[in-house]
This record gives C-alpha cells, sequence and structure tokens, in this order.
C-alpha cells in the first residue's frame, strides 16, 4: 500500500515536472526574439535598458539642451532629424527606433482604407536593420546651400569614451557635430577655414545641414564634448555644394566679344532663374502667338483634378503622371 | 547649309515591375498604359516619317529596366491579356455609344489603336518592341542612347565609385546585349551629374551625356556658347547641355501646348467614370478603378464641363503647335547666329511618356514637327548629338555643375525627410557587394549565382523610382517595400554567402522572381574592375547577331 502511494506520488511530482519543464521552456522561446532584438539594437545604438537607468534628473537635463537646439535651428536648420522628439519616443517606445523608420512602418501597416494589391502581394518579410555596428559617419550633397549627414557610433566607441571619461561621459557629453569648411586645403582636423558646430541629441541619426555656401567643401566630425575637451567619435567623407550661379572664369580661347556674351547670359540666366513669361528680342511671346491664332490655352494639371475628384478617384496618380506632374512644376 | 540644329531627346524608362507571383499587379499597368499610349505611336510615327521619305533625326534613351520589360515574356504575355481585354471593352463600347454618334466615333478610334496596337506588337515586332526601337536605328533616324543598369541615382552613391561603375557597366552591358553595338551617348539618370562620373563613362567610350540647363551653364569655366554647343569635361566626354526655352513650351503648365482646350482630358477615363457593374471586368479584379486608356472628352475649358474630343480639331491643333515650336526655335536660331560664331545645337529632352500617355496628340505633334522640319525650310536641321560632335569636334573644356533636372534643379527630391533614410542601407549594401566581389572573385556554381543575385537586389533598391515616388507621395508604400525588400534579400545573401549556408530553394526563387540582367557578372563591383570598349565581333556574339 506504502509503496503505491509513494508511486503515485512521485508520478504527480514527475509531472509537474515536467510541465514545470514544459512552460520553462515554452516561455523562454517567447522571450528569446525580444532578446535577441533588443541585443542587437544595442549593437549600435542606446538600448532600452541603459534608458531606464537614465536618473529622472538626466532627463530633465537632456530636455534642456533640446530647447537649446531650437535657438540652434534658426542657423542650421533641423531637417529630417527628429532630435527633439527623441526622448519622449524612447520613452513611450520600449524598442527604440527611429521614429522616421517607425512613421514609415505606420504607412506599410494594412489600416489605410483603401487597401491597394501590392500590400497584400508584396509584403517585406522584416525591418532593415537599425543599423550596422559601424563607426562612421557620411556626408551627401543636397544643393548649393545644404548637405546631409548619416552616422552611425558603434558600441565600441561608446566604450572607449565611457572607459576614458567615466562611466556617465556618453550621456553627460554634449553631442555635436563639428562642421568644417575645408575649401581648398588638405585638412588635418586643425586648420579648417571656418568651423561651427550643431549640438545635437545623443539619439540622433541623420541631419540636414545648411552651410549655405555654394561651391564650398565641407567635411563634419560627429563629435562629443566631455569636460570642454572636444572627442571625434567619427570622421567624414568630404563634399562640395554645387554652383548656383555662371562661373565668373572665362576661358581666354574661348570667350565671346563682351558685348555678345552679356546678350547671351542676360538671355540665359533669364530662363534658368524661371521667368515665367521671357520675353525676348528675337521671339514672338507664346502666349502673344496663341491670342493671335485664338487658341484658349489651359493648365494640363493644375486646376483639374479638383474639379473631377470624385468618390471614386483614385488616391494615387501613376508614376508616369507624376513624373511629369513634378516636372512641369518645376517649370512654372 | 542650315543656321542651326534641333535635337529632340526624349527619355523613355520605366521602373522594373514584375510580379509573377501574382496574376494582376497593379503597377505592371504602368508599361501596359505607355506601351499603348507612347512606345507604339512613337514606333508608329517613325514608320509613318520613313515612308513619307522624311529625312529626320531623333534620339532616345531606352533605359535598361524598360528595355528588360520588353524582352521579357512573362510581360510580354500579360500585354497581350491586357491588350484583348481592351479591344473587349472597346466592341462593348461600340455597341453601348450606339445612339450618341459623338462618343460612338471614339469607341472606333479606339477599337482601332487597340486592334493596331495588337498588330504592332505581335506581329510586326514580335512582342519585342526593342526590335521596333533597333529598326529605326539601323536606318539612322533614331539613335539610342545607353543609361545606367536600374536608373540610379549616381550622385548620391559616387561615396563609393564601384557602385557607380557598376551602374554604369551593366548599363552599356545591357544595351549591347540588346542592341549589337556600343553606346555613343549616356543618359544619366535623371540628368544627375557630379564631376568624377564622366570619368567612369569614358571608360565605357562614352562621348557624351545630357545635363540640365545649368548643369552646362554653371561649368566651370564659363562656356562660351552657354549650352547651344557642348563643352567637353577634363574626361573628354562632351556635356551638352538642356535649352530651357524649348522645353517650357512643351512642359509649362501655364504655356505649354498639352493643356490646349482641344486636346484630350487625361483624367476623364471610362475606367472612373462608369459603373462597377458595366466596367468591373476592366478595371482591377479587386475593384480598384485604373484609367483603362478609353477617354471620351476634351480640355474644353477651366471648369468642370467638358464637351466631347474630336480627333480632327486635336490633329489640326497639334499640327499648328509643330509650326509654332518650329517657328519659334527658327527665330531662336536666328538669334543666337547673330551672336555665334558656329551653328547653334538646341538641345530639346523629354520624358517620352509625356508624348502619348499625358499628351495623348504628342506624337502627332512630333510627327508634324519633323515633316515641317523636312519639307517646310531650310534654317533648322534636326540632328543627334553625336552627328553635332562629328561636325564640330573641337570645344571647349569646362567641368559641368553638379545638377539634375529635377525640382529646383540638384538632388533634393531624392534626399529630403520623406527618403533619406534609405541611403544608409544602399551605401551599406554596396559596400559589401564591393566586399563580396573581392573576396569570392573566383566564385562558381552556387555561390556564382548567389553573387550575381546579390548584385541584381542591389541594382534592384538604387532605382530612383523608389525616392522619387516616396517623395512625390504616389505609390508610397511599394516603392517603401520594394526598396526595403530588395535590400532584405540582398542582406540575406550577403549572411547566407559569409556563413557558407546558401538557400539553394530560396535563391532559385529569387532568380526567378528578379530575374533582370540574366547576364549579369558581380565581377563589375570588384575594386580593381575599370570598364572596357568592347570590339564589334564580340559585340555580336553577345546580342546573338
Amino acid at each position: 500500500m506504502e509503496t503505491v502511494t509513494l508511486l503515485i506520488l512521485g508520478l504527480a511530482l514527475g509531472i509537474i515536472g515536467v510541465i514545470y519543464l514544459i512552460r520553462l521552456v515554452t516561455s523562454s522561446a517567447q522571450n528569446k526574439p525580444f532578446m535577441v532584438r533588443e541585443k542587437r539594437e544595442s549593437d549600435g545604438y542606446e538600448s532600452t535598458d541603459s534608458l531606464n537607468e537614465f536618473p529622472l534628473t538626466m532627463v530633465d537635463k537632456n530636455r534642456h539642451s533640446n530647447s537649446k537646439l531650437v535657438s540652434h535651428q534658426s542657423d542650421f536648420e533641423v531637417g529630417g532629424d527628429f532630435g527633439l522628439n527623441d526622448l519622449d519616443y524612447l520613452l513611450n517606445n520600449p524598442h527604440n527606433e527611429n521614429p522616421q523608420i517607425m512613421a514609415i512602418n505606420k504607412l506599410a501597416e494594412p489600416e489605410v482604407p483603401k487597401p491597394l494589391i501590392h500590400q497584400q502581394s508584396i509584403q517585406h518579410q522584416s525591418e532593415l536593420p537599425e543599423g550596422y555596428g559601424d563607426n562612421l559617419i557620411t556626408l551627401l550633397v543636397r544643393d548649393p546651400e545644404w548637405i546631409f549627414a548619416y552616422w552611425e557610433i558603434n558600441q565600441s566607441k561608446i566604450q572607449e569614451i565611457r572607459q576614458n571619461f567615466g562611466s556617465w561621459a556618453w550621456e553627460e557629453g554634449q553631442h555635436v557635430l563639428r562642421v568644417y569648411d575645408t575649401t581648398d586645403l588638405i585638412f588635418n582636423g586643425y586648420n579648417a577655414n571656418h568651423q561651427f558646430d550643431i549640438q545635437i541629441s545623443l539619439f540622433s541619426k541623420q541631419w540636414h545641414v545648411q552651410v549655405g555656401q555654394p561651391n564650398r567643401t565641407y567635411c563634419i566630425d560627429r563629435g562629443i564634448i566631455i569636460h570642454n575637451q572636444y572627442v571625434v567619435l567619427a570622421r567624414s567623407n568630404y563634399v562640395t555644394t554645387p554652383s548656383n550661379c555662371v562661373s565668373n572664369l572665362i576661358d581666354e580661347q574661348w570667350m565671346l566679344l563682351n558685348e555678345y556674351d552679356r546678350k547671351l547670359y542676360r538671355h540665359l540666366e533669364q530662363l534658368a532663374f524661371g521667368v515665367s513669361s521671357p520675353q525676348f528680342a528675337y521671339s514672338i511671346s507664346l502666349a502673344e502667338e496663341l491670342a493671335n491664332l485664338g487658341l484658349g490655352v489651359s493648365s494640363p494639371l493644375n486646376p483639374r483634378p479638383t474639379q473631377i475628384v470624385d468618390a471614386e478617384y483614385p488616391p494615387v496618380t501613376s508614376l508616369i503622371e507624376s513624373r511629369i506632374q513634378s516636372e512641369i512644376i518645376k517649370l512654372v | 547649309m542650315p543656321q542651326g540644329f534641333l535635337s529632340i531627346i526624349l527619355h523613355a524608362h520605366l521602373p522594373y515591375v514584375r510580379h509573377p507571383e501574382h496574376p494582376d499587379f497593379l503597377e505592371e499597368m504602368w508599361l501596359y498604359e505607355a506601351i499603348t499610349e507612347t512606345y507604339i505611336p512613337l514606333l508608329d510615327m517613325f514608320e509613318d516619317l520613313v515612308k513619307d521619305q522624311v529625312d529626320f533625326r531623333i534620339t532616345m534613351s531606352l533605359t535598361p529596366p524598360l528595355v528588360s520589360m520588353f524582352a521579357d515574356p512573362l510581360l510580354q504575355e500579360r500585354y497581350v491579356r491586357h491588350l484583348e481585354k481592351l479591344i473587349e471593352l472597346a466592341d462593348k463600347e461600340i455597341e453601348r455609344t450606339k445612339g450618341q454618334p459623338e462618343f460612338h466615333r471614339l469607341a472606333w478610334m479606339y477599337r482601332n489603336i487597340f486592334q493596331r496596337s495588337h498588330y504592332v506588337f505581335c506581329q510586326q515586332y514580335n512582342r519585342n518592341l526593342v526590335n521596333g526601337f533597333k529598326h529605326f536605328q539601323d536606318l539612322g533616324n533614331l539613335e539610342i542612347i545607353a543609361s545606367a543598369a536600374t536608373h540610379g541615382f549616381l550622385p548620391l552613391m559616387s561615396v563609393n565609385p564601384q557602385a557607380v561603375r557598376a551602374q554604369i557597366a551593366v548599363g552599356v552591358e545591357n544595351y549591347q546585349q540588346h542592341f549589337g553595338k556600343n553606346p555613343k551617348g549616356f543618359w544619366l539618370p535623371e540628368c544627375a551629374y557630379t564631376p568624377g562620373i564622366d570619368d567612369i563613362l569614358k571608360e565605357f567610350g562614352i562621348r557624351y551625356f545630357l545635363t540640365d540647363t545649368h548643369g552646362v551653364l554653371y561649368a566651370n569655366r564659363r562656356p562660351k556658347y552657354g549650352i547651344f554647343a557642348p563643352i567637353y569635361c577634363p574626361s573628354g566626354v562632351a556635356a551638352f547641355g538642356r535649352d530651357a526655352e524649348s522645353s517650357k513650351q512643351v512642359w509649362s503648365a501655364e504655356e505649354g501646348y498639352p493643356g490646349d482646350f482641344n486636346y484630350r482630358e487625361f483624367y476623364r477615363d471610362i475606367g472612373f467614370d462608369l459603373g462597377l457593374d458595366y466596367i468591373g471586368p476592366y478595371i482591377h479584379p479587386d475593384g480598384i478603378r485604373v484609367h483603362t486608356g478609353l477617354k471620351y472628352f476634351r480640355i474644353t475649358g477651366k471648369s468642370n464641363h467638358k464637351e466631347p474630343y474630336v480627333q480632327e480639331w486635336a490633329q489640326e491643333k497639334a499640327a499648328s503647335h509643330a509650326g509654332n515650336f518650329l517657328f519659334n526655335r527658327e527665330k531662336q536660331v536666328e538669334w543666337l547666329g547673330s551672336i555665334m560664331d558656329r551653328q547653334p545645337l538646341i538641345i530639346s529632352p523629354y520624358d517620352a511618356e509625356l508624348f502619348g500617355h499625358w499628351w495623348f496628340e504628342g506624337p502627332q505633334f512630333l510627327g508634324f514637327l519633323f515633316k515641317k522640319l523636312h519639307f517646310d525650310q531650310d534654317v533648322i536641321k534636326p540632328i543627334t548629338p553625336s552627328e553635332y560632335l562629328n561636325l564640330y569636334p573641337c570645344n571647349q573644356v569646362a567641368t559641368p555643375s553638379q545638377s539634375s533636372w529635377g525640382n529646383k534643379g540638384y538632388n533634393e527630391v531624392w534626399l529630403e525627410s520623406s527618403n533619406d533614410w534609405i541611403y544608409r542601407h544602399l551605401h551599406k549594401a554596396a559596400e559589401r557587394m564591393v566586399e563580396l566581389a573581392d573576396k569570392y572573385y573566383q566564385a562558381s556554381g552556387i555561390y556564382e549565382r548567389a553573387l550575381n543575385q546579390a548584385a541584381r537586389e542591389l541594382l534592384l533598391a538604387q532605382s530612383s523610382d523608389w525616392a522619387f515616388i516616396m517623395k512625390t507621395d504616389t505609390a508610397v508604400n511599394y516603392a517603401i517595400q520594394r526598396t526595403k525588400n530588395h535590400l532584405l534579400n540582398f542582406n540575406r545573401i550577403y549572411d547566407e554567402i559569409v556563413s557558407n549556408q546558401i538557400d539553394v530553394g530560396w535563391l532559385n526563387s529569387l532568380e526567378e522572381k528578379n530575374n533582370i540582367f540574366s547576364n549579369i557578372n558581380y565581377q563589375v563591383y570588384r575594386k580593381e574592375y575599370r570598364g572596357s570598349t568592347k570590339t564589334s565581333a564580340s559585340l555580336s556574339l553577345a546580342s546573338g547577331l
């Protein structure tokens, strides 16, 4: 009798044990993807964990420094960066994602009122990585006055900062972009023609920088200022902003008589700068000509969409139309 | 001897959209619409001019994605099916409109257009429109120029010169394969130029490319003839700048020809106007309304009120606009002749799809223009840029300015808050591609296939179209997903190659799905790779002639 009870007891214990084990295994399997994800994110960026460790005062301090950044905006305006809202985003968003990427995710969700077919058919498998574990900053030219920078600072660089400047150095330092004008020189880090800093949040990943100068060469550091000491985290490639006017350099071998040159370029500049109705010595203006012919001209796109829009009008125009529309808009 | 020259240049491009996994894919319609409304009407116009013994010259860029779609059997099959449905719809329309002669005639017009398209596509060019364009190139009337592999925006990838070189190499290779010769000219996607690109073009034997007006106008040093003659980059490749004035006459929303009240109204299409029970089978199966191409109204005026389209009136307008365009070019050339000590050249580039698709009467306009140029005057002659270079081989050396033909003239359209996030990923992928090509430069078998597919995915992700669509807010989801999917595919192939674990089944499916550039060789991404020109013998071998 005793042995039977013992056996039953043992069996029951065994079953409980097995159930416990199964639960343990499944729960860890459920958690796993999240853990892996966080690991990857912390690869190049501050992870959620380290953010939670922020003392509250720290957060406030950062907010303060962000508000300083607003005054900076008038000089070096913030383009695609969301630096101001980064902290709010991070505090409300456990996955620490770039708000910009998040906005895109929102678009990709099938909540749009009129789902289009491609949303069902070419779903993307997963998301692009937040970073690649690189330590770099890259510049691209946007136009004669603006350049664009994106960067990634990796974990080992952050560790290096912590080791050399203290364990809170990364959070307490002033994060900056240091913009150098390196036109016509071999830059050694100290000999720029001109330089200025843009204060950024440590969570920023990219910035549209207004340099305001055509035909100049620029280089940007992603840096940090700790206890008045400036440290370069990464230095960019060099880019040169495009020209926005006719060159004053005239080729002796290739020049027109002064009078002709002036004539030709006055005419061309009018065109290039988009004078809407060019009147030329040689040409009857088109509008006049058309009026003589008694032709009516209306815009091929301007007011019409509003006239024809009805409930069934498609939310998208075709690619070709939008190409052509943007072309026309450019020329208006 | 003419007093000056005119180069009409049409840029024909659509992004590579091909979805075998889906029987009816909305964005594939871009191609079908453009074939019926633009490419076939242009070919018909060329044929008509040849028949009338008009000695015309036109230059066209046919981009590799477009050429690849022309040559793709699946898309050919789908286009024919699409056209057959349209013919069926036109038949129904002929019945439906019997009591309304003004619409009935138009239903017949469309019936004839679709039937003609079917004949031209299937019989005349054996389902591959490349044959058509090649035919007119061989006759000497059409100069086809090459373009970058997938219309990549080259200045924004130039941090990695190998990425630029690969776009150009694959584009030139694609040209050689389909047209059996070396290209003389190159269309820089979006006319986007930055110094250094010309050095790479030079490697491939390219003689010229085109820029927007300010690309040449703001060149350093100041070009003696403005945009009315080419300049040579220091590399020796010529740059031709777009003439802003002739562009304006066609493009401008205020003064442009396409807005004439007698021309066809683009926005009134029976795909939107008729009841779903009737039109249902001819729009997207999910009930998404699309343009069918049957449009019955003329622009009429600025109000909502639209009158039926009258073919004859529109045709007359196209003829008079061609006359006006020519008149203004003659005056322009005469004025320039008073300043310049050589025959000026007017460069007029347009999106090909403007003609026919957007501006229904556009191909007729061009036809009238070439006829008038040939028969009616001696002041100005049509020419291709390479012919002009033969005529005037000695040109000023100057470095063109960074520029594009996008809004505001630089890179902003492709680099602003809606699309700036793509570049870190595109650059990383290009860097990894170069790394793979250098590391596995002797790959064979499955590794070679994986490397080639990685190159395809990278190129497809680099299409400037995706960034453009994100910016213009049209088919944004599609553009974002295409960018992400190609990058994710690339990243996965990269991981698989590096970890020696290639998923063959998945690779097979990718090769089938994203099948552009069947002959691609990933070695174009090697650091030491440099372009070279091919001999005519190896070319005819490559193109199977």
